[in-house]
């Protein structure tokens, strides 16, 4: 594993060669290349191509520093945005959604929030495709997540929602991952960017059940060892005699926040397939 | 894992630098920095890789030097352009296969073996090309300058330590 043995001045060559890979792994790039020229309308393909190193670049620094928190427990450096809105939801004694997007560094968010509070958090998120990588992934979780850190898989849903349910009227948080739908989940319509897409109906749908607040949450890489945490103002999915209309407003306030931080830090939305079809 | 809470200036402890140069470049940044206000958003970890500058700088000059042994040797009848271009990949390669080696026949926590013996492959490397008649040489010179110039940092580090300890008590009170 590179962490274990790289020596800290080599990292810098050995991420900038690998992620090189991008070059080599069609789909992926041509995937962040279209949601680019959705997220920055005019862009040149050609700048694209050259943007999208840097997503593969952002995107192993976030695993090396992952990697490197389990591993050798070394924390980066942190910034918080929005803090009085970080503090009230540790302040929070009820149950409550943290809703964030496959940005930045969501993995060792989790895991620094678990250990800096007494609440129990369930972080739901899609298992890894490869059927190796998912096993080395699930061995490491089990060996090195946090005490308070739970952590669940989007495939198994009905089930899985009761679970959750009554994990927040137990008063514990769940982390899940609101940009991108796996198949099997339940989705909702929503427009990002302009474009047509879906977005897991799962943390609306519980926040209405279990009347608790969303709140959203991103974690950035801001430089080596360096990451910016924002929490935005909470909101909540009401009960409403319209159901659909409660979660378009929510949907609504949730894409606003999400395109507004994906179009400051697009070179980090580790979103490697088109997120619409729109851009298939 | 250790922190520090709101204070900007933490950045420059010397705890979060690796190298003596780096140490001591920070100890006298720190030593002359105005203390900021204090922010409520910001924690700083104290661990020596902590330093940008330093791993990327250090990442770059070791880099350039060995693509400058390639360049001037390997392929010294290469067109300088292209000589260039090939060797900057195969100096990249080059740096980590040791790590790759040492990785693959021992399991567990490498990083020091590693640096030891990638430093110690980059010295020696020197002190070959160090005798050359090329400008191979000024390229080797300066790589040992920077070694030994390092180590005299070290000598001064060692010397500072109560007072690089009181200073950074400062910040873990």
């Amino acid at each position: 594993m590179a962490v274990l043995n790289a020596p800290l001045w080599v990292e810098p060559v050995v991420i900038a060669f690998w992620s090189l890979f991008f070059l080599l792994w069609g789909p992926g790039r041509r995937g962040v290349m279209r949601n680019l020229s959705a997220i920055l309308p005019g862009s040149w393909p050609l700048t694209n191509f050259f943007r999208t190193y840097r997503v593969f670049w952002n995107f192993a620094w976030t695993i090396t520093d992952n990697m490197r928190f389990k591993e050798l427990r070394v924390s980066p450096d942190w910034e918080f945005v929005g803090l009085e809105h970080f503090e009230e939801l540790h302040a929070h004694r009820g149950g409550a959604i943290i809703l964030t997007a496959h940005m930045g560094n969501y993995d060792l968010g989790a895991q620094l929030f678990a250990e800096t509070t007494d609440r129990r958090i369930v972080m739901i998120r899609a298992p890894e495709v490869d059927t190796e990588t998912r096993e080395f992934e699930e061995s490491l979780t089990a060996r090195t997540a946090a005490e308070g850190l739970k952590i669940d898989f989007s495939t198994r849903s009905s089930e899985l929602a009761l679970d959750l349910l009554h994990a927040l009227q137990r008063g514990e948080i769940i982390a899940i991952q609101g940009d991108r739908v796996t198949p099997g989940i339940a989705a909702l319509p929503a427009t990002l960017f302009g474009k047509r897409t879906q977005v897991p109906a799962g943390p609306f749908a519980l926040s209405m059940a279990a009347r608790v607040p969303i709140y959203p949450l991103f974690i950035m890489r801001l430089g080596r060892r360096r990451y910016r945490l924002t929490t935005s103002k909470p909101f909540e999915v009401t009960r409403t005699r319209d159901r659909a209309e409660a979660f378009e407003r929510a949907i609504a306030q949730w894409t606003h926040e999400l395109e507004g931080v994906v179009r400051g830090a697009w070179f980090e939305w580790f979103t490697f397939q088109p997120y619409s079809e729109e851009l298939q | 894992m250790r922190v520090v809470r709101g204070r900007e200036e933490a950045r420059w402890l010397p705890s979060r630098h690796h190298f003596a140069l780096f140490r001591l470049a920070a100890y006298l940044r720190l030593r002359t920095a105005k203390p900021s206000p204090v922010r409520d958003d910001l924690v700083l970890a104290i661990d020596r890789g902590q330093s940008a500058f330093e791993n990327y700088g250090i990442a770059i000059w070791v880099v350039l030097t060995i693509t400058c042994y390639f360049a001037g040797d390997v392929f010294e009848r290469w067109p300088l352009a292209a000589a260039i271009a090939v060797s900057l990949v195969l100096a990249m390669i080059t740096t980590f296969i040791p790590l790759c080696i040492v990785g693959s026949v021992r399991r567990g926590n490498n990083i020091r073996l590693n640096s030891v013996i990638a430093m110690t492959l980059l010295i020696a490397a020197a002190l070959y090309y160090a005798t050359a008649t090329s400008w191979l040489r000024f390229v080797a010179w300066q790589f040992l300058a920077l070694v030994a110039l390092n180590a005299l940092a070290a000598v001064i580090v060692l010397l500072l330590r109560p007072s690089i300890a009181r200073l950074e008590a400062t910040f873990e009170a």
